[in-house]
């Protein structure tokens, strides 16, 4: 082969050093049990799915994608997570911080004074049912930032918006495991988890389809709270800013200072509220439900329909009037303790 | 006709000879052709190089180009932030202010200072993350966050109070 050839060779060679899609394997093991053992998983700014283990093992795979990243960024990219393990006995932790998004290829215009007042307009009042919120629960994430307005740097932005980076954090649990799981910053996802699960997130969120096991319990500080499904378990709420819940039932609310809407309030629901606002989008007739509210906001839909919880409420504060509210009622199903309180009907 | 098997034998090419000046006039006619270019591999290996070194210079310059303009983007982000914190301070102040002329409650007014201190030691946990890694978005949002939460709940707490207020207004105004 001719010198000019070879030399254009190694040329390509050289710019092809940025890979067009390429996953990477950052962690990948598995870990034997007891089955009755404990799992705990400390998490910062990072995102893991919790699901369930065919076999007996705990499998801990996190990989990530690459599309159009260079060998160095690449590189850059995974030395940044950090996964440990360790194992004491039938039990494991997880520990491990990720790498998240970046303001890569996007400039910052200005703050805008109108994004002060924005907030308010955050929940529209529009009646939702258990598919709309499953929906809206998976619609996927969106950034919050309102005060900060962003634009792509057009530049760099045609290319780049092609480039992507997908981590993939799985974490496979068996049945009968104690789930124990700390976050910080994080968004953690659960997928058919039947597990007893202790879970305390700051800052982040939670994402589950269905939670069954009366035993376990959630403390969610500063962040969401998305479930599809509620069937059992405990949830303390504080400053929780978005709270979707598809149906509800066996289950008790402890919420401060937190929204929370709720698609189907089914039987046996224990609310305990501190200056929250509630958005009850369709009562079950004949459900059992005991509230206890102090400066709360509360949403009830479905107006004039002949529903034993809308009459509770309607027979102690009239649709059309002032919306505010002191009162107790106890029934045999449905006790309403509303100090302070608003009450909203809407169709 | 003739025979064909003496076609041969017979010596019927020219006797005459070359001239003696032949092989001279050749060479000179030779000489005055246009000579065929020679192809100069030094300049090609030079050009080579040359495209190799800017290629490489374009790849380095590229992959360093994102850095400057994280480094830009995380200058820039701190000023807006900095910018959008007085602003929310400044507002979360006075409607504290308006929150306490209208309150009456003493134990919804314990609660909400609880609320506040412990959402501007959030803040300040947050802030020291921010230093850590500047241009994470996550802790941007979080930040912007918790001023909003600050803000939002104040200003709702004062709507809720003021509907309070006109029920009991409405109420004396009955009896």
């Amino acid at each position: 082969m001719k010198q000019p050839y070879k030399i254009l060779l190694l040329l390509i060679l050289i710019t092809t050093g940025v890979v067009s899609a390429q996953e990477v394997v950052v962690y990948k093991k598995d870990f034997e049990v007891n089955k009755e053992g404990k799992v705990t998983l400390n998490l910062f700014t990072d995102e893991v799915l919790i699901e369930k283990s065919i076999d007996n093992k705990v499998h801990v795979d996190y990989s990530v994608s690459f599309t159009k990243y260079s060998k160095r960024q690449m590189q850059n990219y995974v030395e940044a997570i950090k996964v440990t393990t360790e194992k004491e006995g039938g039990n494991l932790a997880i520990t491990s911080r990720g790498k998240n998004s970046k303001y890569r290829f996007f400039e910052i215009i200005t703050s805008d004074k109108m994004a002060l007042y924005l907030r308010s307009r955050d929940t529209v009042n529009i009646r939702k049912t258990k598919d709309s919120i499953v929906k809206e629960m998976y619609a996927g994430y969106k950034p919050y930032l309102k005060s900060i307005k962003v634009k792509p740097n057009k530049a760099k932005y045609s290319y780049e918006k092609s480039k992507g980076v997908r981590p993939k954090f799985v974490i496979k649990v068996p049945e009968g495991v104690i789930l124990k799981v700390n976050g910080s910053s994080s968004q953690i996802k659960f997928n058919k988890i039947e597990n007893q699960t202790e879970l305390k997130i700051k800052r982040g969120g939670v994402i589950l389809d269905k939670i069954t096991n009366s035993k376990s319990r959630f403390h969610i500080k500063d962040g969401y709270f998305y479930a599809a499904e509620i069937e059992g378990a405990q949830f303390y709420f504080n400053d929780v800013y978005k709270g979707l819940i598809g149906s509800i039932k066996n289950a008790t609310i402890e919420n401060d200072f937190s929204k929370v809407e709720i698609a189907e309030l089914k039987e046996n629901v224990k609310i305990n509220d501190y200056n929250g606002v509630f958005w009850f989008y369709n009562l079950n007739n004949n459900a059992s439900f005991n509230l206890d509210s102090d400066y709360s906001k509360l949403n009830i839909y479905g107006k004039g329909e002949n529903n034993n919880l809308i009459n509770a409420f309607t027979s102690k504060v009239k649709e059309g009037s002032n919306p505010a509210a002191n009162f107790t009622l106890e029934d045999q199903n449905i006790n309403l303790k509303v100090a302070n309180g608003l009450i909203y009907y809407h169709n | 006709m003739k025979n064909l098997r003496n076609s041969f034998t017979e010596d019927d090419f020219p006797k005459k000879e070359l001239p003696v000046t032949h092989k001279d006039e050749f060479l000179e006619k030779l000489s005055k052709l246009p000579s065929k270019k020679k192809y100069n591999y030094r300049l090609m290996k030079i050009a080579a190089v040359f495209v190799l070194l800017v290629g490489l210079a374009f790849v380095f310059v590229q992959q360093n180009a994102t850095d400057d303009e994280d480094e830009v983007n995380t200058v820039q982000i701190t000023k807006e932030l900095k910018k959008v914190e007085t602003e929310y301070l400044a507002n979360i102040d006075t409607e504290w202010k308006n929150f306490l002329a209208v309150a009456t409650d003493e134990k919804l007014i314990r609660r909400y200072k609880q609320k506040l201190t412990q959402l501007d030691a959030d803040y300040k946990q947050i802030s020291k993350e921010f230093k850590a890694d500047k241009n994470n978005l996550f802790v941007v949002e979080d930040l912007i966050r918790n001023l909003q939460t600050r803000l939002s709940l104040l200003k709702d707490i004062q709507k809720h109070i003021k509907i309070l207020n006109a029920k009991k207004d409405q109420n004396e105004t009955a009896i």
